[in-house]
């Protein structure tokens, strides 16, 4: 079989037909492999592209989302910055000083790179600088020499009172451009510094890279920080202003100060000598006077045998004005020497109400013979640090003058009231009163109210100075209170305690 | 342990006074023992040449000094715009040299080798470790410097390295020192050598989004087209922004939404800041981006970010420990460089980084510095690897 040349041509076609059938076979399922494959290409590729789109939409989103962040972010250390500008600004009330505290490392926090500030002075008619980071000395003399020739543009910017930016120039007054090309930056904001009163002024922020650009927000906090320059500024003009009143009352306390311990030196000078005066002039007096006294006693005396009624009696009169005399001459030298603080207060402790009692004792033949009525309500464990003697001295002068000035059948009464280491002793009377005007002088020497009973009686006029004289030796106080016809209230300060003397 | 040190700070406008009180605090942590090196940061402020003698008349005029200005300086006492940060290391078993570059502004290729050159001075028959050097920020194009000094020490060889971000927003300048001189345009660095036990780890926290796309034209840093499209198109698309936009939005943009470009077999993405857009459409970026290479747009948060300062701070102690003996050890100093696009994202919640560092070394003074470039190794655990530039990223840097 194998030998017919005919079978192994057939069988040699029918191969090759199989064979080709089979490659068609794979030709087919290859191609149908490949168009899936390219279809899974195509997809992936389509998939990548979507995925490239999604991507751009996440770049998008990020890069706004990562300029929100930064506006906070420049927005929080802004304001930090701000803070921390404001307390140092507080801290000082110098108009200059004010600009020395912000430093590079703040403008640099506030995301900014060049800053100035200008005054503007109003006597000069220019303005002056006060502020500068970033610039060398060539350059700012540029921009200042700009500033000078276009100084009414810069005015009207600050009475605008409004932040003018590269972001936001509605004004125009300036244009961007030209500010730019003055200050050499590519973004700015121009401030007012707006104090309440003084110079005005502004402050000049900037940015020179291209990628740094003022935002709304850099606005803001500029707009704030010169906002607090002028409060500062107006704070030390207010300081300054307050200062130089303090100053000027200060000088003006000093000198009237001195003006009155002048005229207290020369007020106690005076009194010295009238005191000095008055104590000589009574010690001459007061050697005549005994001899007069002596010699009116001795005629008066049985020695020289009797006298005729008519000399016995004006021997009498000489005997009973010379006693006056003396009594007044004595009264005299007591109040000189309290005045000048010659005499020494032997002070002890003492029951008050023993002592107002005692002299009570020496006057109850006045107070029976006026019928009048004493009360008091002393209470009896009070002591007083006092000198005895003229303590009881002021008691006879007072109770005397109410008993002298109360009409017959009246009444006088002692109280008394705590104040602190004092006591208050008060001697009150339903007696003719005493007049306003009257009240105000009554403790100076010599001085007599003008009364019916005044006329009457005779008096020396120094009874209650020398009261004042001994109560203020005691560091005690007098006073009067009165109403004409329904009585007076003399009122003193008595130490209960020791008082040391400053 | 190899090494003491200490780490103080303090921001007194007085310098004097400012080294005093920095000086200070050092003493607990340094004990008794000599003063070997002097690292210094200060804000821009503090850069002039009598700071350095006053520095140094205190610890000692042979001690090597070296060190940058910065405006965000960073201790375990939080983060300082205007201070001066000393740390003074003391570190009798261990070797090390100090090297400045006066040149890397002019021929950067040959200041890096001068650099090399001199930090290999003394150092033939002895172990080399690290170099951590620190070049001015206004340097634009950092790969030839760094060319250079791998040129002398070896392409595997770890160098950690920063440059300084600047608060001169015009030149970017900052100033370095090198003991008593105050320099600029210059770079700093010192090699560590011999018994000296260090880990580090480096972290960004971004992660890809969108499309993957292929860099169809580039040359050095600056990329003309992404898949045959002028480049900034790829930014253009996503924000659906036009150029003068983009521009006016720049610094957000390219500290927030970088180019990553996928470096095969690893897991991390090599970021790249984008610092101008031209108005062909071209982008420039801080650092080289190979032609052909894959880059993705990247996105990070606050929680990402501060999440891969912790990866950072855990690979830097796991790596410390594998080396130390016993296991264990506390660290004696942490350096950190930190990237300035992170201080701009994290923005009031950046000292939430020096917490997170402390809590995995709780008594390790730290110092560092905020950066615009960061270079490093890009594996951490594998760390004999080849030394990359880095933008976005943290370095924790831990010796013992």
């Amino acid at each position: 079989m194998f030998s017919n040349p005919n079978y192994i041509v057939y069988l040699s076609g029918f191969v090759s037909m199989l064979i080709i059938i089979i490659l068609a076979f794979i030709i087919v399922v290859k191609s149908e492999k490949n168009k899936k494959l390219l279809l899974a290409i195509d997809q992936i590729k389509n998939s990548l592209d979507q995925m490239d789109e999604q991507a751009k939409l996440i770049v998008r989103t990020d890069i706004e989302l990562n300029k929100i962040q930064e506006e906070l972010d420049k927005k929080i250390s802004g304001l930090y910055v701000l803070q921390r500008l404001s307390r140092a600004f507080a801290s000082t009330l110098d108009e200059k000083e004010i600009f020395n505290k912000i430093k590079s490392e703040h403008i640099e926090e506030l995301g900014m790179q060049r800053v100035l500030a200008f005054i503007w002075q109003k006597k000069e008619t220019k303005f002056l600088q006060y502020l500068n980071i970033g610039y060398d000395q060539t350059s700012l003399e540029n921009i200042m020499r700009a500033i000078d020739n276009n100084h009414l543009a810069y005015l009207k910017i600050i009475k605008q009172e409004k932040t003018v930016s590269s972001l936001s120039n509605d004004s125009g007054i300036i244009p961007n451009q030209e500010i730019q090309d003055i200050f050499k930056v590519k973004d700015f904001c121009i401030s007012p510094i707006v104090p309440k009163e003084g110079n005005h002024g502004f402050l000049f922020v900037g940015t020179v890279s291209e990628d740094i650009p003022v935002t709304e927000g850099d606005e803001e906090l500029i707009t704030i920080l010169a906002s607090s320059i002028g409060q500062g500024m107006e704070n030390a003009r207010l300081f300054e202003a307050t200062w130089h009143a303090q100053q000027e009352l200060e000088r003006r306390v000093e000198q009237r100060t001195r003006e009155l311990t002048d005229a207290v030196t020369e007020l106690k000078k005076i009194s010295k000598r009238k005191s000095d005066f008055v104590s000589a002039v009574s010690h001459e007096l007061r050697t005549p006077l005994t001899s007069i006294k002596g010699y009116a006693s001795i005629l008066l005396g049985k020695g020289m045998g009797e006298l005729p009624e008519a000399l016995k009696e004006r021997l009498e009169k000489i005997n009973r004005h010379s006693d006056e005399l003396v009594h007044m001459i004595n009264d005299l030298l007591d109040i000189t020497r309290l005045e000048s603080g010659r005499v020494t207060m032997k002070k002890g402790t003492y029951n008050l109400k023993s002592l107002v009692e005692n002299t009570v004792d020496l006057l109850s033949v006045q107070l029976k013979n006026k019928n009048l009525t004493l009360s008091s309500n002393i209470p009896p464990d009070i002591n007083v640090v006092v000198d005895k003697s003229q303590i009881e001295r002021v008691f006879v002068n007072l109770i005397g003058n109410a008993i002298k000035f109360t009409a017959a059948e009246g009444t006088i009464s002692l109280t008394t009231r705590p104040a602190e280491k004092f006591i208050q002793v008060n001697i009150s009377d339903s007696g003719i009163g005493i007049p306003k005007e009257a009240q105000e002088v009554i403790f100076e020497e010599f001085y007599r109210v003008d009364n019916p009973i005044n006329d009457k009686v005779k008096g020396t006029g120094l009874g209650l100075s020398l009261v004042k004289n001994i109560i203020e030796a005691h560091q005690g106080l007098i006073w009067v209170e009165s109403q004409v016809t329904k009585g007076s209230t003399f009122s003193m300060l008595l130490p209960t305690v020791e008082i040391v003397k400053k | 342990m190899p090494i003491y040190a200490g780490v103080g700070v303090s921001n007194n406008k007085d310098y004097k006074r400012a080294i005093a009180e920095a000086i200070y605090q050092t003493k607990n942590s340094l004990k008794e023992n000599q003063i070997s090196l002097a690292v210094v940061i200060t804000s821009p402020d503090f850069a002039f040449p009598n700071l350095l003698k006053a520095i140094s008349n205190i610890v000692g005029l042979s001690v090597p000094l070296i060190g940058v200005t910065n405006n965000a300086i960073f201790t375990q006492e939080g983060i300082f715009s205007h201070a001066i940060a000393i740390a003074l290391i003391s570190a009798k078993e261990a070797h090390f040299n100090t090297a400045s570059s006066k040149s890397v502004l002019k021929d950067p290729q040959a200041g890096g080798d001068e650099l090399a050159k001199q930090l290999l001075f003394g150092m033939k028959n002895i172990l080399r470790r690290f170099v951590l050097f620190f070049s001015d920020g206004s340097i634009t194009d950092n790969q030839p410097l760094l060319s250079g000094i791998q040129q002398r020490l070896g392409q595997s060889f770890p160098i950690i390295a920063a440059t300084p971000a600047s608060n001169n927003i015009e030149t970017n300048k900052t100033f370095q020192y090198f003991n008593q001189e105050v320099l600029n345009g210059s770079a700093v660095g010192l090699l560590w050598a011999g018994k000296v036990n260090f880990g580090f780890g480096i972290k960004h926290g971004w992660k890809p989004i969108g499309k993957p796309h292929r860099v169809t034209s580039a040359y050095k840093s600056t990329i003309t087209q992404i898949e045959g499209k002028p480049a900034a198109a790829l930014y253009q698309d996503y924000f659906a922004k036009d150029i003068p936009e983009l521009k006016k939005e720049l610094r957000r943009i390219s500290c927030l939404y970088p180019l990553g470009i996928n470096v095969s077999g690893e897991e991390e993405y090599l970021l790249r800041n984008i610092l101008s857009i031209e108005n062909d459409g071209s982008l420039i970026c801080r650092d080289d981006v190979p032609n052909g290479s894959r880059v993705r747009l990247m996105i990070g948060t606050k929680e990402s970010c501060l999440l891969a300062t912790e990866e950072a701070a855990r690979d830097a102690k796991q790596n410390l420990q594998l080396q130390t003996y016993p296991k264990g050890k506390d660290a004696s100093i942490i350096f950190v460089l930190n990237s300035a696009s992170r201080l701009y994202l994290l923005g009031r919640q950046i000292t939430k980084e020096i917490e997170i560092i402390k809590s995995q070394f709780p008594h390790t003074p730290i110092i560092g510095l905020c950066t615009y470039r960061e270079q490093a190794p890009l594996k951490t655990t594998d760390f004999a690897g080849k030394t990359y530039s880095h933008n976005q990223t943290i370095v924790i840097l831990a010796m013992s």
